[in-house]
């Protein structure tokens, strides 16, 4: 089944990996840098990250990508894909560095992670814990994070899975109707990270 | 149960003039290949990180990786960390762009290392890695710039130290005086800068056998370990030789020839040694 894919540039990330995977996996895929660029068409948007909050938020703004992003997720209820920074940007906000507005398509915050024993930031390799039927295969597999910041999300009923982190289960994953988020990087997470985005798309 | 995290196994390539080459003591190098036939067998093989560092880019002020980079970000689905010779903003969006995850500094930063916070605030601190190239000489520790070139002053436990106030998001070790000798890690400096900080930090420098590798993973909190040359030596022997190349390509003849005995999966070997020896390793 192929998707018209629009993968959001923010102009400081690589997107090239989640570009590769949708090719790979036969997508009519297009990469969108600003409101120009943003095809009405577009069934699934993906939010890619790495950043910066703050600075991501003002790149969706200054695009006018963030209207485009607004009508095709709250109005039209088609499909959105956070990945890392992109999962945060859907919560209402994120005390990275002072108190910065998100999205505001899922209710909750993004704070900083917990501070432990463990190293910080939360960098490498954690087997993520699963409960959700779509997800089953996926329990105890491992899937590769990189981020200072955990969302929290004010309704847990949409949290799909999570992982342990200074002895704190934090969330890795949610899915509210068509908005869907992994803190994970999925086209980072080798083979299981592969099938997982795989079953994403469907 | 507690979930305890993984150690990241990590190849470390080391590049120049699109090759791959390997050195001891970051100098006097062998070119061993197409350092993508490498990624792609490492990635087949279980690795959890690729790391390329542009082996002489701080030294032609050249930054010329985006070719590898992307061809690896397109079809190895594992996390690529990208260094040497970057020394602007743009040479960090490049990267990025380019399809890197994570970006290695660490010249620019000691010559200036407002760059370092900087950089932490505009692209995010998990996507930047310091370096750090220690050097004992004559019992003292020191850092060193430019791929193990020049020697500065500092104490690297105090430079983790700011580093880490600096903002950046993990450390790469590199203890210079071990690396390419294949004897051993230097588990003292390890252990030392290990301690000093909160961010995780990288192992580079000395694997010889897959007990130094045990050694440092249960002597030390390292989070990952980076190896080139037992990776490598193991490796190129799989490979045909490259058909154009600048640079010393005798060594690898030689040791083509000498050692018939292809296809070894070092990493595979490694990871497997690992848990039996109770590592927890993806």
């Amino acid at each position: 089944m192929s998707l018209k894919i629009g993968i959001i540039d923010l102009n400081c990330n690589n997107i090239f990996s989640i570009y590769g995977l949708c090719k790979n996996l036969n997508q009519k895929t297009k990469v969108i840098k600003n409101y120009k660029e943003f095809d009405k068409k577009t069934e699934l948007i993906i939010l890619p990250g790495v950043g910066a909050f703050s600075n991501a938020m003002q790149t969706l703004r200054s695009t006018n990508l963030f209207e485009e992003i607004y009508e095709h997720t709250v109005i039209k209820n088609k499909k959105v894909l956070g990945i890392c920074l992109g999962m945060q940007l859907l919560f209402e906000s994120s005390k990275e560095f002072s108190l910065n507005k998100g999205l505001g398509f899922l209710k909750g915050s993004v704070q900083s992670l917990p501070i432990g024993k463990e190293c910080f930031p939360n960098v490498g390799w954690r087997k993520i814990t699963t409960k959700e039927k779509k997800l089953k295969k996926f329990n105890n597999k491992s899937f590769y994070f990189i981020h200072s910041y955990q969302c929290i999300p004010s309704e847990y009923d949409i949290i799909t899975s999570h992982i342990q982190y200074n002895k704190k289960k934090i969330c890795s994953s949610v899915e509210k109707n068509n908005i869907v988020g992994t803190q994970f990087h999925p086209e980072k997470s080798g083979k299981e990270g592969l099938n997982l985005f795989r079953n994403l798309l469907k | 149960m507690i979930n305890k995290q993984p150690i990241r196994i990590i190849p470390k390539l080391d590049i120049k003039n699109g090759l791959l080459i390997k050195g001891i003591n970051l100098e006097g190098l062998r070119v061993l290949g197409d350092p993508f036939y490498f990624a792609r067998e490492y990635y087949d093989q279980g690795a959890d990180e690729i790391c390329y560092l542009d082996n002489v880019a701080t030294l032609y002020g050249t930054n010329n990786l985006s070719k590898f980079i992307s061809k690896t970000a397109k079809d190895i689905h594992i996390p690529v960390s990208v260094g040497g010779g970057i020394r602007t903003y743009h040479d960090i969006e490049n990267a990025l762009v380019s399809g890197a995850d994570k970006i290695c500094l660490n010249s620019k930063i000691i010559d200036n290392p407002n760059f370092l916070k900087k950089s932490c605030r505009l692209f995010g601190s998990s996507n930047i890695t310091a370096i750090i190239e220690t050097t004992l000489i004559e019992g003292k520790y020191f850092i060193t710039k430019s791929n193990g070139r020049d020697l500065i002053e500092i104490d690297p436990v105090s430079w983790a130290q700011k580093i880490e106030d600096l903002g950046a998001g993990e450390i790469f070790l590199t203890c210079v005086h071990k690396e390419g000798l294949k004897s051993g890690f230097d588990l003292k400096i390890i252990k030392k800068i290990c301690n000093s900080v909160k961010l995780p930090v990288i192992a580079h420098g000395g694997a010889g056998k897959f007990s130094d590798i045990l050694a440092v993973i249960k002597n030390s909190k390292v989070s990952g370990v980076a190896i080139s040359s037992l990776f490598h030596y193991e490796t190129c022997l799989s490979f045909p030789l490259p058909k154009v190349f600048t640079g010393n390509i005798e060594f690898l003849k030689r040791y083509q020839n000498e050692n018939k005995n292809l296809n070894i999966k070092i990493i595979k070997k490694l990871k497997n040694y690992l848990k039996r020896n109770n590592i927890e390793i993806r």
